[in-house]
């Protein structure tokens, strides 16, 4: 079994060592994905996961903006009580009620 | 098929419907006022309304079995439905038509375009475009609810058209008009769950997401020579690039349906009717959910059923389904799922074909009475209500004629000529009219002229998929399509007017004389 020290030849302070790393990583974390979700084309398992990250991300926005924006000024009271009179009548008559 | 339970299901689903209708219009004529009442509107219900009319039979029949056909590539369009169609509508489309919609008084989609630009035409013209346009559209969400039926019940297609038709006209006469977000919301709950049970099944079924999708990659020996030659490269794999199949896969239902849904006149609307931004917010996070469980897993579900039928019968779904792709999904759950699934199935889509076809009707009635109508005799009240109520009956009569006369695998296609006639006709106005305050009365209609015309042409003339089974191209000028060279007769009219629209939109309002102040600070009023 190799010790860390001794992988890719290189000591373990040095950069190159680190980006070896990092890379042998990513390598193996794409390789993961690949098995777990038995896709081999990463335009198809990239998308896959990018719709569950996207619902997230509304998730997140979501729960971070929940109680934002909900006052409503003065005048913005004033004007929508008069849109929904006018939004009512124009339904009730178009619907006959 | 146990008809009793099914009769039972669907008339404690349909009795639920009504009782939430009248609620919800009660409680509106109770409060002390409107916006009281507005104010109590729960963002779950504003959410679920948006998605439940986004999402119809369309996506999960139509697209549902497209997916069988053009593998998972078809998640793009999920990614676009969820980023596009909810986080960016939402919250840079939403909140500015929300508001400038309250500015102008705007009632509808080409009313707000029409009066954010000061021009009749704009208004009466979208007016045409939606009352023309969508009818494909409201027919093929018929015939994908039609085509489970026939399935589900082994009875003939065109009697399950019709009884379908004559469930939602009921509906959408009597019920649909009022706008109640209640019943929607139900519709959409029903849609959600129906749609998880349909994965965790399929899933489990195919022995977990690993051997599922493992299974789906090892089939590519299944692609069949012709859909090979034409770029296809199995289903959990993208298409050669530039072939045919990537053309109509990228072009024409990923970025067709993914950009045009901001454009939609039934959608748009919608962020008229809420009180404040808050909903918005919120709407996101729910509507993100719930459209990943909607076209996801129809996606998903659609292009494993090529493993399960394998598994089965040795053979692929298209082949299943004699060529049609549209009868894909129905064929599936049939056969894969046990009988009280198929009957929550049939509630989902009855759910997903109810909620988009009444505001599709409604937007087309609206379009023909107070865009059309009262925009060029300046009537309003009795006979402008009265030319809605027929342009709706005329409108549901033509969708169910065109559901009668339009071909096999139409359900996809037709929902994207929609979506993306609308992208090129309206998004570059619509854009300018929320952002743009150097956007000028010519340079949207130009713009709008352009997308329309463009559009229309290159369907009649070039995308060989339209303009060979219309024929008009060889009438006039004796030959299938004008260009035959590829990948011009595959390239989608997206690509070309969308642009084209933009362009014209803004050298045209470079051009001429910029709105004045006046107006542009009433349209913009409480805009930071």
């Amino acid at each position: 079994m190799l010790h860390a020290t001794t992988l890719h030849g290189l000591p373990q302070e040095s950069p190159q060592y680190v980006c070896r790393l990092a890379r042998d990583c990513n390598q193996a974390a794409l390789r993961l994905v690949i098995i777990v979700l038995g896709i081999d084309d990463p335009w198809i398992w990239g998308v896959y996961l990018l719709c569950i990250l996207s619902a997230l991300l509304c998730v997140i926005y979501g729960i971070i903006n929940w109680n934002r924006e909900g006052e409503l000024e003065a005048i913005e009271i004033k004007e929508e009580a008069a849109w929904e009179e006018s939004e009512e009548e124009m339904q009730k008559e178009e619907i006959g009620l | 098929m146990n008809l009793l339970l099914l009769n039972i299901i669907i008339l404690i689903y349909l009795l639920a419907t009504l009782y939430l209708g009248y609620r919800g219009w009660k409680s509106t004529k109770d409060s002390e006022g409107y916006l009281v009442a507005g104010r109590k509107t729960h963002p779950y219900i504003m959410a679920m309304s948006y998605g439940a009319t986004f999402i119809s039979t369309s996506a999960i029949v139509g697209f549902g079995g497209s997916a069988a056909l053009f593998g998972m590539g078809l998640l793009w369009l999920t990614l676009l439905n969820i980023f596009v169609g909810i986080f960016l509508a939402f919250i840079v489309y939403g909140k500015r038509t929300r508001k400038i919609g309250h500015n102008l008084n705007a009632m509808t989609f080409p009313e707000l375009l029409g009066k954010r630009f000061d021009s009749k035409f704009i208004q009466y013209f979208s007016g045409i475009v939606i009352f023309l346009g969508m009818p494909l559209y409201a027919s093929v969400v018929l015939i994908g609810a039609a085509r489970f039926l026939e399935t589900t019940l082994a009875i003939d297609f065109d009697v399950a058209l019709l009884i379908y038709s004559v469930i939602i006209a009921a509906y959408v006469i009597w019920g649909g008009l009022r706008g109640v977000m209640y019943t929607d919301a139900m519709q959409g709950t029903i849609m959600f769950v129906g749609m998880v049970f349909l994965l965790i099944m399929t899933y489990s079924h195919l022995g977990g997401i690993t051997a599922a999708h493992q299974a789906l990659t090892d089939m590519v020996h299944m692609v069949p020579a012709k859909f090979a030659a034409m770029g296809h490269t199995g289903w959990t794999s993208m298409p050669t690039f530039g072939s045919t199949w990537w053309w109509t896969l990228i072009s024409t239902i990923v970025l067709g349906v993914g950009i045009g849904v901001l454009a939609m006149p039934q959608l748009v609307v919608r962020f008229m009717t809420v009180k404040s931004n808050r909903e918005l917010n919120r709407g996101v996070l729910i509507g993100g959910v719930f459209i990943l469980a909607m076209t996801g897993i129809a996606f998903v579900v659609g292009a494993l059923s090529n493993v399960f039928f394998y598994q089965t019968q040795n053979n692929i779904s298209i082949n299943i389904a004699k060529g049609n792709a549209d009868s894909i999904i129905p064929i599936y759950i049939n056969a894969a799922t046990p009988e009280w699934f198929v009957y929550l199935f049939m509630l989902t889509l009855l759910a997903a074909a109810m909620s988009t076809s009444s505001s599709q009707f409604h937007a087309q009635g609206t379009a023909i009475g107070r865009d059309i109508y009262e925009t060029l005799t300046h009537k309003k009240g009795g006979e402008s209500i009265l030319i809605t109520r027929i342009g709706i009956i005329i409108a549901i009569i033509i969708a169910v004629i065109l559901g009668y006369i339009l071909p096999e695998n139409i359900i996809a296609r037709g929902t994207a000529i929609f979506f993306g006639l609308c992208a090129a006709a309206f998004l570059p106005m619509y854009t300018s009219a929320l952002y743009w305050k150097g956007a000028t009365r010519a340079g949207a209609i130009a713009g709008l002229i352009t997308g329309t015309l463009v559009t229309v042409f290159w369907y009649l003339f070039i995308h060989k998929a339209e303009a060979v089974p219309l024929g008009i191209c060889k009438m006039l000028l004796g030959r299938d399509v004008l260009i035959a060279q590829m990948p011009w007769p595959v390239v989608d009219p997206i690509l070309v007017a969308l642009p084209l629209a933009v362009l014209v939109t803004i050298i045209v309002s470079l051009m001429t004389k910029r709105p004045s102040n006046r107006h542009l600070e009433t349209c913009f009023k409480g805009i930071k």
